[in-house]
This record gives structure tokens, sequence and C-alpha cells, in this order.
């Protein structure tokens, strides 16, 4: 009885971390994507309202989905605190916090990092050539990631489980 | 054949499925490599434990006819 209960254990949490690693496959094309349209906001926000950095970033955090609103909200706080921090360190610093809880992988931090060093320094054209460039990059990642995911999501669901299995059989 | 574990016979077939069902999904990943090794690691599990049954068998038959 023991037996068959640990088995069902080992089976379930292999099939858990096959999920788990599918999940972050699943998941980073639709947080490319939301970040694209983040972008987007800020660009217009930063174009046509004018409005200042730190606002649009707050607009930006309201508006876009729930688990890139971290990335905009920590920088625009960092802004607001007046800490004499420049807008790409503070763009740094919410990234550095938002990384590790994300499913980006590292050359989307890339881009967003070397955005960041144009955020806040120049004049609006400037800076929306900046955003643009961003745009196009995360556009041409969000196709790889998709791809990626249509390959990779249903391996990693059947081979965790199957992993499990296997490890039962041999122990058996 | 006293002694002789029946159940060795199904956990080779069971992990035969189970090898083929990972090269399967992993070929139509497109993963030939990793499908190869999981073939192979396949093979070497159920050489490990025939190999055990053999010595086993050896023994008997060196038993069996008093050699050495």
């Amino acid at each position: 009885m023991l037996k068959i209960l640990a088995c069902l254990v080992i089976v379930s949490a292999g099939g858990i971390c096959g999920m788990l690693v599918a999940r972050g496959y699943s998941l980073r094309p639709v947080e490319l994507r939301s970040l694209k349209s983040a972008l987007q906001m800020l660009e217009t926000e930063i174009t046509y309202a004018a409005t200042p950095l730190a606002e649009a970033l707050g607009l930006v955090a309201e508006r876009t989905d729930y688990r890139l609103a971290p990335l905009f909200e920590e920088t625009r706080q960092e802004l607001l605190s007046m800490s004499g921090c420049t807008a790409k360190e503070a763009w740094e610093k919410a990234l550095l916090k938002f990384y590790p809880r994300s499913s980006l992988v590292g050359c989307d931090i890339s881009i967003l990092r070397s955005l960041g060093g144009a955020l806040g320094i120049s004049d609006s054209s400037g800076q929306s050539k900046h955003l643009k460039l961003a745009m196009e990059q995360i556009g041409a990642e969000l196709e790889k990631a998709e791809a990626d995911a249509l390959q990779h999501v249903k391996l990693w669901n059947y081979l965790g489980f199957l992993g499990g299995l296997v490890i039962v059989l041999i122990f058996y | 054949m006293t002694g002789f574990d029946i159940s060795i016979v199904f956990k080779i077939v069971g992990l035969g499925i189970l090898v083929g069902a990972a090269q399967y999904i992993l070929k139509c990943a497109n993963k030939e490599e990793y499908a190869f090794i999981a073939t192979l690691a396949g093979l070497g599990i159920v050489l490990f434990w025939v190999v055990q049954l053999l010595g086993v068998f050896f023994e008997q038959v060196k038993s069996v006819f008093k050699l050495f």
C-alpha cells in the first residue's frame, strides 16, 4: 500500500516538474506580447501626450498585464522617491527585481536593459526611436518564442510524467 | 527454474513501452539526438538487469556441472 502511494507521489512529482517547465515556455510568448503592447503604450504617452516619464510609467503599469505591471510600477516609484538615480538606474533596479519572477530569458532582458539607457535622456522623437527598436526586437523574439512554445509545451508535459514512470519502474 | 521472478519480464516490457513513447515524443519535437540517448539509456538499464540474471544463470550452470 505504502509502495503504491510512493509510486503515485513520484509520478505526480515528475508530472508537476514537467508542467512547470512547460509553463515557462507557454508564458514567455504571453509576456512578450503584453510587453510589446506596454512599450507601445509608453511610446504613445511619450510622443503624443508628452507625459513626464514617471507619470507615463504609472499609466502603463495601470493598463498593462498584471505580470508586467511591477516592472513599470517599481521604476516609477524609484523615480518618484527622489533618491537621485537616473531613469536608467531606476529601470535597471526594477528589471533586476522583475527578472526572477518572470518567464523572460536573458536576451529579452538585454533588450529591455539597452532600452533603459535611452529612457528619459533625449527628446521624445529619440526615445520613440529607441522604443520602436525595442518593440521590433521583442517582436522577433516573440516569433521565436511562439515556435519554441509550440514544440516544447507538449514535449515537457509528456516527458515529466514519463520520467516519473520510468523512475518508478526502475526502482519497483 | 526455482527463484526466477517473472516480474522482471513485466519490468522490461514496461520500460520498453515507456522508452518507445519517449522516443516518439522526442522525435515529434525534432530532438532526434535526445531520442537516441533515451533509447540508449533504456537499453543500458535493461542490459543491467539482464546481465545480473545471466550471472545467476552461469553460477547455476557451474554448480550443476561441478565446473571448477
